[in-house]
């Protein structure tokens, strides 16, 4: 009997206590748009407090900083995310996943590529014999800021990383010659896509995508020199030559160039106009 | 009783060098720091309790861990909130709801960043809070009287 009274008394204290909840609840608003104060301390000092745990508090604030960064309601929550990041990375510096996921907070959510990519370069520091930062951080500057010449500086290092898998290598090879087109460079482009294409480590349809992006730039190269030389014939003689031939013969061109698969050029004597006998459309940024 | 006024003590005279301390170096009091110490007192409490409840059934050891495993649980506990407006299970729901309201809420005994940033603390959440730690630690010490009642009938 007196077990009944004291778990009905205790039933009923919980419930008043849940009660007592539920009117908080009602009176805060734990998902409504709002700031928040964080307060971390340097690594230097966290290194001490750690005892030697270091890993330990980097993987606890590396899961705390995965959710705190999924929490849309917080307006302010990027405000030290570099420092965050640095955190987690100065504690435990061989921590692959932090850098990787950390440019990807910073360059998608928050929209700070410059961050991204500086988080990427300590990672290559750190790790040298991990290729994929300098490969992240080259894709960001390439497709993120337009900086080809960063992008294939980057492409480049990525490629000196000797533990590279082949296939991987492959890949930013292309990365680089596409590069160089997006650059306008397109004879350095064109001539990192014959070294793909006549390479023995190259897969099938690699050189397949390397024989296309070779017609496509020889073809833009040639035609750009046979309008060049198109233009002086009809300012010296106020008309468009009868055939390629005559600029040959009248001293514009060496000879009558032909494309990538060896065929000629087609040209409309009426209009003027030149063009290949096969369009491979290159996406352009 | 005995452990409660212990910390009490403590903790008083902890609020009290913290004080002068603060007084000695601006100049002033902010009397929002005796709501926050109230608080902190209040989830002090909620753990003595709990440390109780624990004793009364298991080793020392075990009731050290569940206590700690208890704190941490308490103040992360806000974000069963989450679960609120995600999960679709009614089932699942009335578990998560139960399991809301049984472990101690101790994140709102947490008013550190509106006291230190002078943010408003709304007087409701103070007394529901207060209201809610009090019928919490009740709840658990009846619980624990009647583990120690059953046991003295073995």
């Amino acid at each position: 009997m007196k077990s009944l009274k004291l778990t009905s008394l205790c039933l009923l204290l919980l419930l008043t206590s849940g009660l007592l909840q539920m009117v908080y609840d009602q009176n805060r608003n734990y998902f409504s748009e709002k700031e928040i104060f964080l307060s971390l301390p340097t690594a230097q000092n966290l290194k001490i407090m750690s005892l030697g745990f270091q890993n330990f508090i980097a993987d606890i604030i590396y899961i705390w900083a995965i959710q705190f960064y999924s929490n849309y309601h917080i307006k302010n929550r990027f405000d030290y995310i570099e420092h965050v990041f640095n955190l987690i990375t100065d504690l435990s510096p061989l921590y692959k996943d932090v850098y990787h996921i950390g440019s990807i907070i910073m360059s998608q959510e928050k929209g700070d590529i410059e961050m991204a990519i500086r988080l990427l370069l300590k990672g290559a520091r750190n790790i040298p014999d991990e290729y994929f930062f300098y490969f992240d951080a080259g894709f960001h500057a390439l497709w993120d800021l337009g900086q080809y010449n960063r992008a294939r500086e980057l492409f480049e290092k990525a490629l000196q990383v000797p533990s590279i898998p082949p296939k991987r290598r492959q890949m930013i090879k292309n990365m680089v010659a596409h590069t160089l087109f997006y650059a306008n460079d397109l004879q350095a482009s064109f001539n990192e896509w014959l070294k793909i294409y006549q390479s023995g480590d190259s897969l099938p349809h690699q050189k397949k995508v390397a024989r296309t992006r070779l017609y496509t730039i020889k073809a833009e190269l040639d035609i750009g020199r046979i309008q060049k030389a198109l233009q002086q014939y009809q300012e010296r003689y106020h008309h468009h030559p009868p055939s390629l031939r005559a600029l040959v013969q009248n001293g514009f061109l060496s000879g009558i160039p032909r494309d990538f698969f060896g065929n000629e050029y087609i040209y409309d004597p009426r209009t003027g106009q030149v063009r290949s006998s096969r369009v491979f459309q290159i996406y352009r940024r | 009783m005995g452990l409660s006024v212990t910390i009490l003590t403590a903790l008083g005279a902890m609020v009290l060098i913290f004080s002068l301390f603060l007084y000695g170096s601006t100049g002033e009091f902010d009397s929002r720091l005796l709501i926050f110490y109230l608080l902190l007192y209040c989830e002090l409490l909620i753990l003595i309790a709990l440390s109780l409840f624990f004793s009364s059934f298991a080793t020392p050891i075990s009731s050290s861990i569940f206590t700690i495993s208890i704190f941490f649980v308490g103040h992360i506990l806000w974000s069963f909130n989450l679960f609120k407006h995600k999960i679709q299970d009614p089932l699942f729901k009335t578990v998560l709801y139960g399991i809301y309201y049984v472990l101690p809420n101790l994140e709102k005994f947490n008013l550190k960043n509106e006291v230190v940033n002078e943010l408003p603390i709304p007087p409701v959440l103070v007394f529901s809070s207060l209201g809610y730690g009090i019928f919490y630690v009740l709840s658990i010490l009846v619980l624990t009287i009647l583990i120690f009642h059953k046991k003295e009938f073995k």
